[in-house]
């Protein structure tokens, strides 16, 4: 029996005829408006936008072609966000299993959880310079918090019935977190590492707009302050698409370790 | 005279309640389970029952009294005693085999060692084919039937069963009753099987220890010695189900 | 594990961080003051920017007004467009078939992002800040009070309908009510992300705020005033959404036992 079927979802024809119908739209509007209002002296159009971002592709924004830029991003982000989870798993497995951990780290993290990840930016810059380093750190904690988080509530939830089924099966502590616990908690785990990605994509458009000198980020602020619409569109629909794709890597992935949560035939 | 296998002498279990008083949930409970019988606790809904499998289980302890089983005192869980929950308590990331192949493998034992164990109790619970299902893919009454394999498959000698097919629909149930004997006359164990449900009862069990509402304490108990297969609707069965089912305690 | 002892252990663990960070700035000086500023320097810094203006031109309070005003106007007005257009998304199919491609195109683009737009649109000024913390904020609304709605459950809807519901009554009796769980949820994230997009807007193309002051400080190599913002910046933020708790506790009933 299904729960969740208000509207009837139509034939998956017409959600596509829809979608396609809707998309032409707001386009040709857009396109529309550029040509005959004065809402072409704030926006480019959208045609522009995409023969500007084919262009880039080969002739360089500042000293670099946009994929350039890209893998830039691509690379702070991997770097600062593998820093994450390699901290975060352990510190929230800490924290969710071992009562003592609870009892240590809870009120630390507490404190530095309400700090948004953006707000270290000036510590950040500071310390480290404004080199890739501070990003690093940056990009890091953004994600830490919400795989700390997730890790953690993950570890809590454990059903108390499959640990004592485990016991009941001669499982000593060990196994009981190798094979119940950690298993159990991966769901949790991955919906923070999924916050955690997209926090970290956010944490390195907004470094590198503040201090850098390539990246996605720096071709939004760079178009701003030349008054580059156009550039700052590139900026935009480049970090929209790649953060599309990020997340459906990690939810591709997801599925693959998660098998058995799928029900199917 | 066979054996006895489970002892329970004099326990009593409270827990602390609401603002500072103590709730007692069982009370001066002693039996004796001799090996390789089938004995089925019957009491009403709210009564102690999880709590009683939970203590010969080893997964709480009781308030006064102790627990043995096979001689040994019980202090913590133990790989001898195997428990099937209503629930099934399967591991949802774990395929069926891998479900009923736990308790080996817990035991360090090595994996083509374990296959051949493993599908004989698939077979024998009837799931042969399902080996690689995940347990979200299977009814109510195949999960049980995995649970039963799984506690079978660490050939424990004692084997507790908390309200097992309490979830299932009729037709379900009593095609499990039908097999959970079946199981056990094909691999003896000595059982006990809580249910609240009077005619599971007078169909499984060698005795009946008829269990009273909160605090729980025996009330009194039946020997069974209808002829196995026994007969749902045979007038032996049937006044049985009514002797028994007057005994049990009227509550809202 | 005893509560009382949890509570202890917890305790000497905050203490023993502080007094770690004190060991290593003033105890022992292994950093430079200027760098990483002792807890005993921070608060001096605190109680000091309560009246000192210098070196961001405002008072810890004044920058703290600032910050507020925008988020929660940028807030507010995301709920009031974000949750019935989740709703009504949820609710009319045309609506969804239409709406949702062009949401789901708009959305991967984090609010960050937004702040050059907007900037040149609008200028530096606090409708900019309160239009990007708006994108923050509409998103999780919209999406929360979406799948809100679409997971009510059946049996719900038809038990409404035999005792004769119409439409417009199942969507206000049953369908609203039983997502305000999961919209609550959403106004919780949509929080954090206005806060969060709050700061960057603010470190970005400011005069004033809490986002400012911290870069502003940066500028000058001003730590003590970095890690007093900082703070500022978390405690304001857990105080808000613990206000939202308190709110969601009224309005969501039937949940806890």
């Amino acid at each position: 029996m299904s729960s969740r079927s208000i509207s009837i979802a139509g034939s998956r024809t017409e959600v596509v005829l829809y979608a396609v119908a809707a998309l032409a739209g707001f386009f040709i509007v857009w396109q529309l408006l550029v040509m005959y209002t004065a809402v072409g002296m704030v926006m480019p159009s959208p045609i522009e936008v995409v023969e500007a971002m084919v262009a880039s592709c080969a002739d360089p924004i500042g000293s670099k072609t946009l994929p350039m830029h890209i893998l830039f991003s691509l690379r702070r982000v991997l770097i600062g966000y593998l820093l994450a989870v390699l901290i975060g798993i352990p510190v929230g497995i800490l924290m969710g299993c071992f009562q003592v951990g609870e009892a240590i780290i809870k009120p630390v993290f507490e404190i530095f959880r309400p700090i948004p990840g953006l707000a270290w930016i000036p510590l950040a810059i500071l310390w480290f310079g404004i080199g890739e380093e501070s990003k690093y750190f940056i990009i890091c904690v953004s994600a830490a918090v919400s795989i700390i988080l997730n890790t953690y509530e993950g570890a809590k939830s454990v059903d108390p019935t499959l640990v004592g089924a485990a016991r009941m099966l001669g499982a000593n502590d060990f196994q009981v977190f190798v094979f119940v616990t950690i298993p159990s908690s991966v769901p949790h785990i991955f919906a923070g590492l999924q916050v955690g990605l997209s926090s970290s994509w956010m944490a390195v458009i907004a470094a590198e707009m503040i201090r850098s000198s390539e990246g996605t980020g720096w071709i939004i602020t760079t178009g701003m302050d030349s008054g580059n619409t156009v550039q700052i569109l590139i900026g935009m629909v480049s970090i929209g698409f790649i953060g599309l794709i990020l997340a459906s890597l990690l939810r591709g992935l997801e599925k693959k370790l998660c098998t058995w949560r799928i029900q199917g035939r | 005279m066979s054996k006895e296998m489970i002892v329970c002498k004099g326990i009593s279990k409270s827990f602390p309640g609401a603002n500072g008083s103590t709730l007692e949930v069982l009370k001066d409970i002693s039996l004796s389970i001799n090996e390789n019988e089938f004995v089925v606790v019957l009491g009403p809904g709210q009564c102690g029952k999880t709590t009683l499998i939970n203590l010969i289980a080893g997964l709480e302890m009781p308030t006064s009294g102790n627990v043995t089983v096979a001689g040994n005192p019980i202090t913590k869980p133990n790989p001898d005693i195997g428990v099937v929950y209503q629930k099934t308590a399967l591991f949802p990331w774990l395929s069926v085999q891998s479900n009923v192949g736990f308790g080996p493998m817990m035991k360090g034992m090595k994996k083509d060692e374990r296959k051949k164990i493993v599908q004989h109790y698939i077979d024998l619970v009837g799931l042969t084919g399902f080996e690689k299902s995940y347990p979200i893919k299977l009814s109510g009454g195949m999960r049980q039937r995995v649970g039963i394999a799984r506690a079978y498959c660490n050939n424990p000698s004692v084997l507790l069963m908390d309200e097992p097919f309490g979830h299932l629909d009729a037709q379900t149930r009593y095609l499990m009753q039908e097999e959970v004997v079946r199981i056990w006359e094909a691999d003896k164990k000595t059982i006990l099987f809580v249910t609240n449900n009077v005619e599971e009862a007078v169909y499984l069990a060698d005795r009946i220890i008829v269990l009273s509402n909160c605090p729980t304490h025996i009330v009194t108990e039946f020997d069974v010695t209808l002829p196995r297969p026994r007969d749902y609707v045979s007038r032996d069965f049937l006044s049985l189900r009514k002797t028994v089912n007057d005994s049990l305690e009227r509550t809202r | 594990m005893k509560k009382s002892l949890k509570r202890l252990i917890s305790a000497i663990s905050i203490a023993s961080v502080l007094l770690f960070w004190y060991l290593i700035t003033d105890g022992l000086h292994l950093f430079s003051s200027y760098l990483f500023p002792s807890p005993v320097a921070v608060f001096k810094a605190f109680v000091n920017k309560l009246t000192v203006t210098v070196p961001d031109g405002g008072t810890l309070f004044t920058h703290l007004v600032a910050s507020l005003q925008v988020a929660l106007y940028g807030y507010f007005l995301g709920i009031v467009i974000g949750v019935p257009l989740g709703i009504l998304m949820a609710w009319h199919r045309k609506v969804d078939l239409i709406v949702k491609p062009i949401f789901d195109l708009i959305r991967p683009i984090p609010p960050v992002g937004w702040i050059p737009l907007m900037i040149l649109w609008v200028g530096i000024g606090q409708s900019a800040k309160a239009m990007v913390i708006f994108v923050s904020a509409v998103t999780p609304c919209i999406v929360n009070s979406y799948t809100g709605i679409k997971q009510t459950s059946q049996v719900h809807l038809w038990v409404a309908q035999t005792f004769g519901a119409t439409r417009r009554q199942m969507l206000f009796d049953v369908a609203i009510p039983s997502a305000l769980p999961m919209i609550f949820s959403g106004l919780k994230v949509s929080l954090g992300a206005s806060w969060m997009a709050l700061v960057a807007a603010e470190m970005l193309a400011s005069t004033k705020g809490l986002g400012y002051m911290i870069q502003m400080n940066r500028m000058v190599g001003r730590a003590d005033n970095i890690i007093v913002g900082m703070l500022m910046i978390g405690v304001v933020g857990a105080i808000l959404s613990a206000i939202l708790g308190l709110v969601e506790d009224r309005f969501v009933k039937g949940r806890h036992v």
